[in-house]
């Protein structure tokens, strides 16, 4: 069930009504069921697998605290914790990484001459799976690290894993943030159904009204990029930018909103990526969910900066390298992570070196610009069908082979675009200088105000096509 | 919920619904206006008045075949073109009846008769003309009844299309100097290769396309206008990938039973500057075919 689309709204108020009709744990069976049923209207064969990592991650729970509570520090605990985390990886591996493993090996035996190859199979990608993984993972780990308390109800562990509003593309929810919030019955104010909402409406803004509408220049470019001019193609990529972030960032919002209204709160996921000035800058502000997550569980584990300069570079090295194939079974998906990996070493090198020399304007201006830059090179690579596609747009927008601003500014889904981004990001950019929400939360009457407006920009210039979230293959 | 909460939550509701309604309605009969003034060919079309001696119709392939400005000079005689991409005869039958019914009747129809495989994609952006053609709203009822609720719901969802978007580029002037100018490279003509998969059927003698050229027909036949068939060329590549065009074609007159013939023009010509692509011919090769239809006696009446 996707957002956009008319089933969901149906199924919501539905939802809703019976979530505030009922209390305590009959509430809970409630989440349990809409979360079910909105993960198996996609296909309910795949309930089978959330299933399966609930019992599993919940057993493995139960065993680790109970193993600590035993006395049996560590080896025991250790075993359940290990066995928890290699289950979810197999599983995570087998449904998205196994085709894309055999084809590589095969790639790789024959280059040496051996011609090994395995077959591949037809396996069916179960949507959000990167998702639910990671927030199941982070819960063994997290109890082993004794910095959350153990879920002994089944119920409740279950809505903590299948929580439709992020269910499928995030935010990843760590447990020591949702089950707390799962003990006792949600007190809704109206502060959480305003602003909730609010929240969700921006979100369905970005996604509806400028992700969809960007998503047609782009995908003429990217379609045929032999056939477009580098001009074309580089408007294709800049709108690619803002096209993933409207996509993404407008999920999150819809899906923090949508837990507000319900009582839950959420930590952001997006903050204005697009006005960091250093690489790292951007990573504490795209898909923070995804970024603190490999932080603390991959980069921090492998020593961080602890270990000396050489080993910090490597650890943000396989960090980037592994964010990147998390997001897809793909090798330019990996040139996507060096790429930021290379971009944050660099960063490293070069702050050092000319801190100091430069204004601080300045400074942040060639920062910003360095990372902007940086970013849409690396997008070339997240779109891009395959490294020969990639390497042609790149080549196409450096040679700047045909000249044809004109023609391209008769393009009214072109000037659409870039009024949408202008408008997007004009109203991101003042409401960091002016706190909107303040205002509204105020004055009921400009609150009327944004809810009537998006809704009739949204009549008036959004795309109902039901066009996916790009981040569901993930 | 507390009660409390319940009771802001539908004083909200009630005051952005009435609010939102409001708004809607008035912003929607100021964008009508808007359309009505634009000098986009169906915005012509629904503000009436317009005295047309030939009509064209059919889709991109009518746009960029007959081009009105230079068969006024030849023929001497006002051309409207009201062919558009992908339009489907089923709406050039609502097209031509909205025409006849807010202008002048003309005295001949050219009808670009291979949009008979057409589907009726493009009524979602007709949906602008909701309001002014009963037709389309009906049409837009049968075929797409969620966006047809949508717009009865939000009357701005209406102006949600790429033909509003173009009723703005025309608001100071007309489009019927809209052609292509650009033309393929012979090295594409000559690498280009096409399969006859998709052609089984040129000219299909069933369904609702088919069902809406038979009533053309009829209307036009009662009003005492003339109608010509005419299939316009193909890149020669890409007909004579119709390996079953001949076939197809003859049964089609076969069940037009002398109510039409067709004009066809679609191996007329072969050179590539006369093609923006395989299906699309550009300025200079409806001037071409402007010629040949001429010596066809298309136009005699």
């Amino acid at each position: 069930m996707l957002f956009n689309s008319l089933t969901f709204w149906l199924f919501l108020p539905v939802f809703l009504g019976a979530y505030f009709l009922t209390k305590k744990n009959a509430r809970l069976w409630v989440c349990l069921a809409g979360s079910y049923l909105f993960y198996g209207w996609w296909d309910w064969r795949f309930l089978g697998l959330i299933t399966l990592l609930t019992g599993l991650n919940y057993w493995c729970g139960l065993k680790i605290a109970d193993s600590a509570s035993g006395g049996a520090e560590g080896g025991g605990r250790k075993h359940y914790v290990r066995f928890s985390v290699v289950c979810s990886l197999v599983i995570l591996g087998f449904f998205k990484y196994f085709n894309f493993f055999i084809d590589s090996f095969a790639v790789v035996s024959d280059s040496l001459g051996i011609g090994f190859n395995l077959g591949t199979m037809s396996i069916i990608l179960p949507v959000g799976i990167s998702f639910y993984t990671f927030q199941t993972m982070s819960y063994t780990i997290d109890l082993y690290r004794k910095e959350v308390d153990v879920e002994r109800s089944l119920l409740k562990f279950s809505v903590f894993v299948s929580f439709f509003p992020q269910l499928v593309a995030g935010p990843i929810v760590r447990a020591r943030d949702f089950l707390p919030q799962l003990q006792s019955d949600r007190v809704v104010e109206w502060e959480d159904i305003r602003r909730g909402t609010n929240l969700m409406l921006w979100g369905f803004v970005l996604k509806v009204l400028m992700a969809d509408n960007l998503a047609v220049t782009v995908d003429r470019a990217f379609q045929e990029p032999t056939a477009v001019s580098g001009l074309y193609l580089l408007i294709g990529v800049v709108f690619y930018a803002f096209q993933i972030y409207g996509d993404f960032a407008g999920y999150s919002l819809i899906a923090i909103g949508l837990a507000r209204v319900m009582g839950f709160r959420f930590n952001v996921n997006f903050n204005r990526p697009y006005l960091a000035t250093s690489f790292s800058d951007f990573w504490q502000r795209w898909h923070i969910s995804l970024s603190s997550w490999l932080r603390d569980y991959l980069y921090i584990p492998l020593g961080g900066n602890r270990k000396g300069a050489t080993r910090t570079k490597i650890n943000l090295m396989l960090t980037m390298l592994l964010g990147g194939l998390w997001h897809g079974a793909a090798w330019t998906f990996v040139a996507w992570g060096a790429l930021h990996g290379a971009y944050l070493i660099l960063q490293r090198v070069v702050s050092t070196q000319v801190a100091g020399f430069l204004p601080n304007s300045l400074c942040r201006f060639i920062g910003w610009l360095s990372v902007f830059s940086g970013v849409l090179l690396a997008w070339v690579f997240f779109r891009a069908q395959g490294f020969g596609e990639a390497f042609l747009v790149i080549e196409k927008i450096i040679t700047f082979d045909r000249f044809e601003l004109g023609t391209i500014l008769r393009r009214l889904f072109f000037l659409k675009g870039l009024l949408l981004i202008v408008f997007v990001f004009g109203f991101e950019w003042l409401s960091s200088r002016f706190d909107f929400d303040e205002l509204a939360r105020k004055h009921t009457s400009v609150n009327s105000l944004f809810i009537v407006s998006v809704l009739l920009l949204l009549s008036f210039w959004g795309m109902f096509g039901g066009g996916a979230f790009i981040y569901f293959q993930f | 919920m507390e009660s409390s909460v319940l009771r802001r939550l539908l004083v909200l509701l009630a005051v952005v619904t009435i609010c939102f309604l409001v708004v809607d309605r008035v912003a929607g009969y100021a964008l009508n206006n808007l359309v009505k003034q634009s000098g986009f060919r169906f915005s012509e079309l629904y503000a009436g008045g317009h005295q047309a001696d030939v009509l064209v119709l059919g889709n991109s392939r009518a746009v960029n075949a007959f081009y009105a400005p230079e068969m006024e000079k030849k023929l001497d005689q006002s051309v409207f073109n009201l062919g558009y991409n992908g339009m489907s005869m089923e709406l050039c039958e609502v097209v031509l009846l909205d025409y006849l019914d807010h202008n002048e009747l003309p005295s001949l129809v050219i009808l670009e008769v291979t949009n008979l495989n057409v589907s009726n994609g493009l009524l979602k952006d007709f949906k602008l003309f909701s309001g002014m053609s009963f037709r389309i709203s009906e049409l837009l009822r049968s075929d797409e009844s969620v966006l047809y609720n949508a717009s009865k719901l939000t009357h701005l969802y209406r102006f949600n299309s790429e033909l509003f978007l173009r009723t703005l580029v025309y608001l100071n002037g007309d489009d019927q100097s809209w052609i292509n100018s650009g033309s393929i490279s012979e090295a594409f003509g000559e690498s280009a290769h096409f399969d006859d998969e998709t052609f089984k059927e040129a000219y299909p003698v069933h369904g609702a396309n088919w069902e809406a050229l038979i009533r053309i027909l009829a209307v036009c036949l009662e009003r005492n206008i003339e109608v010509r068939l005419v299939a316009s060329p193909y890149l020669p590549v890409y007909r004579n990938a119709m390996t079953e065009y001949d076939a197809s074609k003859a049964v089609f007159i076969e069940r037009l039973e002398g109510r039409a013939g067709i004009f066809d023009f679609t191996l007329a010509l072969g050179d590539y500057k006369d093609f923006s692509d395989p299906i699309h011919i550009n300025r200079r090769g409806s001037d071409r075919l402007l010629e040949m239809m001429i010596e066809g006696g298309v136009f005699d009446l």
